[in-house]
């Protein structure tokens, strides 16, 4: 209520706030709760704090948004235990640190680069050198122009094969 | 003087594998993941985990994180993410030994109970709420972030948040207004 005790700017004429100052202070509260210094819009918490400094229905609002907030901060959250951090420091050491992974482009995740993927690799390569080494006289000329072009394709033309 | 390094600085040197960097990040942090993870899934043991889990996935994936976002918003992504996970392998439970030790440290016994009775009712409204909205409600009031962090935690826009945010007390109104009117008396 104003210093001059009236309190009509944002009533109706049955006492109910007007639809557009009652509903909104309603609104403003229920999205940025009661604490309107803690609000983004600061020019709506000045107009709120005016509203609510002339309307009692406005200070309604005000009051229930504030026991709403007063209650969420009743429930009590237990303190973690002593040992969690070290817990968890325990069990970063035990795998490989960030340095070690690498990054998949874009998405924040990582993936293991370990030596079974580097294993499977190397075993690839190897396979397709001592293959295209050996193919020739194994088939005995059977699949030779075949050889020809599959080393090619792969890359090794350059070397000598043995029909 | 001994100046300590931001969690920007911190989390650089994570990335290298610098421990101590990783131990001064838990010990600013780790209290406040928990209480988080504590407030979306209502037991202190899940909570516990799932701490530990954002923790290690921040450890693992520390060289991941860009400058331009902040690191805590950056860990609380991670901790709505284990959250979530745990949330809907299982149904949450309350956590009633945590709340009777909460509790015990009221020195009347009858303000203890009572205390105890009102925790368990805001959680229980707090677990009737749908996802999302008890996820804006526990970032912005509980954690502090302001609705622009929240909307970047969740992955949408500062209108939503706020949205959310809305629906949430509306509805936590309507299923606490016997405890809320008898507040209303109290903060008047």
């Amino acid at each position: 209520m104003n210093a001059d005790g009236k309190d009509r700017t944002e009533m109706g004429p049955t006492g109910v706030p007007d639809g557009r100052g009652g509903d909104r202070i309603v609104d403003w509260l229920d999205r940025w709760g009661a604490d309107l210094a803690a609000w983004p819009d600061q020019a709506a918490a000045g107009e709120a704090r005016r509203m609510i400094d002339r309307d009692s229905v406005a200070q309604a609002h005000w009051a229930e948004a504030r026991a709403l907030d007063g209650l969420l901060d009743t429930a009590a959250v237990p303190e973690p235990s002593a040992d969690l951090a070290d817990r968890i420091l325990a069990k970063a050491m035990a795998i490989p640190p960030p340095n070690d992974v690498v990054s998949l482009a874009g998405t924040g995740r990582r993936r293991h680069l370990g030596w079974p993927s580097l294993a499977l690799a190397a075993s690839l390569v190897m396979g397709l050198v001592v293959g295209v080494g050996v193919s020739p006289d194994t088939f005995d000329g059977w699949l030779g122009g075949t050889t020809v072009y599959a080393a090619d394709y792969l890359g090794f033309g350059s070397l000598e094969v043995v029909e | 003087m001994d100046r300590q390094p931001s969690d920007d600085v911190l989390m650089g040197r994570i990335a290298t594998g610098d421990a101590p960097a990783f131990r001064l990040l838990l010990d600013r942090h780790l209290a406040a993941v928990t209480a988080f993870c504590y407030r979306q899934l209502g037991d202190r043991s899940e909570a516990e985990d799932a701490a530990q889990d954002t923790f290690l996935k921040v450890w693992q994936a520390a060289a991941g994180w860009k400058p331009e976002a902040k690191p805590t918003t950056w860990i609380y992504r991670i901790a709505v993410n284990q959250c979530i996970d745990r949330h809907r392998k299982r149904r949450p439970q309350a956590d009633l030994d945590a709340a009777a030790d909460v509790a015990s440290a009221e020195p009347n016994p009858e303000q203890a109970a009572a205390r105890a009775d009102l925790d368990r009712k805001v959680r229980t409204a707090m677990e009737a709420l749908p996802e999302r909205q008890r996820l804006a409600l526990v970032l912005c009031h509980y954690q502090g972030l302001s609705q622009a962090e929240a909307a970047e935690v969740l992955g949408t826009g500062v209108g939503a948040v706020e949205s959310l945010l809305g629906r949430a007390r509306r509805e936590l109104k309507k299923l606490l207004a016997a405890d809320i009117a008898q507040m209303k008396e109290k903060v008047a």
